[in-house]
């Protein structure tokens, strides 16, 4: 185990809704467009509804071939009333993950996940590509900087 | 009295299609207001096909959508061959890689679209091939959809996991 898996852990997380913008489109324009829907998001905060979370920030992405989705925003164990007309809220059902923390650039996040996928390989465990994966944090994602994320990779059921 | 319909059997085959561009509108939620967020997304794209800039009416008009648990994505508009160099406001060009697809005809009611996307990925393990649920799957229709439609009339195409990787 290298020191960086110390920090490795398998967590079940319960259905959660997760209400903020959706982001869609080609890699080479989706993380300004995430950028600007961060920005976006935290700037009016305190008018979004009082059930949302305000120490759970969070994405919840999912990447194909050559484009992306990305949900980012705030988390609640119920539905979202009186919705804003621009914002989403999806319900993400229970699941199990493999979950590591990071602090530091968003540069060496690519490391983590690669030694992420290593240790599902090498513990039978598969990732589930089917479905949208989280990143957490306790507060929104700016831009530059060291980062505070926990990541939280979906795995299929063990056979 | 309640009507029923039976739907009826595909008419699929293999084909394969090579890597194209699509330049379109995409939207992105949850399955609850689905039909409500596509069709106002068919009616846009429809109404802004002039700043596509086309040189004639295309054959075809192409969604590419991926559907997770309870949500998804899906982007609608035209396939072009290269790499377009103008992107309307508010539009995204998307590549889509070459790939092999299962595909299906559908013409008919709600409940024939539903017959294709519950018989062909059974027909396609039939084959012993493999649906890559990762990827975009494609819609193909020869005029925009439209909700004040009697009869739908589209191709559905799934995309495979390639046979060396299966």
């Amino acid at each position: 185990m290298t020191d960086r898996e110390q920090g490795f852990r398998i967590e079940v997380r319960e259905r959660f809704w997760l209400t903020g913008l959706a982001v869609s489109g080609p890699f080479e324009i989706a993380e300004e467009r995430t950028a600007a829907a961060w920005e976006s998001l935290a700037s009016r905060v305190d008018a979004l509804p009082d059930v949302l979370n305000r120490d759970e920030w969070l994405s919840a992405c999912h990447v194909r071939e050559t484009e992306l989705t990305c949900y980012i925003g705030m988390t609640s164990t119920e539905p979202v009333p009186d919705l804003p007309d621009d914002l989403v809220s999806i319900v993400i059902p229970r699941h199990e993950y493999l979950v590591a923390y990071h602090s530091g650039s968003r540069e060496e996040l690519g490391n983590l996940y690669a030694a992420m996928f290593s240790w599902l390989q090498r513990h039978d465990r598969e990732l589930n590509r089917e479905i949208l994966w989280l990143e957490r944090s306790t507060a929104p994602a700016r831009g530059g900087g060291d980062i505070d994320v926990e990541i939280w990779l979906p795995l299929r059921e063990e056979t | 009295m309640t009507e029923t319909h039976a739907a009826s059997s595909i008419e699929p085959r293999m084909d394969t299609r090579d890597g194209f561009w699509l330049v379109g509108l995409v939207s992105t939620g949850p399955y609850a207001d689905a039909h409500e967020r596509m069709t106002a997304l068919w009616r846009t794209i429809d109404d802004r096909q002039g700043e596509l800039a086309l040189d004639s009416e295309p054959d075809e008009w192409v969604s590419l959508c991926h559907g997770r648990e309870t949500e998804f994505s899906c982007y609608i508009g035209v396939a072009m061959p290269v790499r377009p160099t103008n992107v309307p406001d508010g539009m995204v060009a998307v590549e889509v890689l070459p790939h092999e697809y299962a595909v299906s005809p559908v013409r008919g009611t709600q409940d024939d679209v539903n017959a294709v996307y519950t018989q062909l990925p059974a027909w396609i393990e039939g084959q012993g091939r493999v649906w890559d649920r990762a990827a975009l799957w494609l819609e193909v229709y020869p005029v925009p959809y439209r909700d004040d439609q009697t009869e739908m009339h589209f191709e559905v195409w799934l995309p495979l996991v390639d046979e060396r990787e299966e």
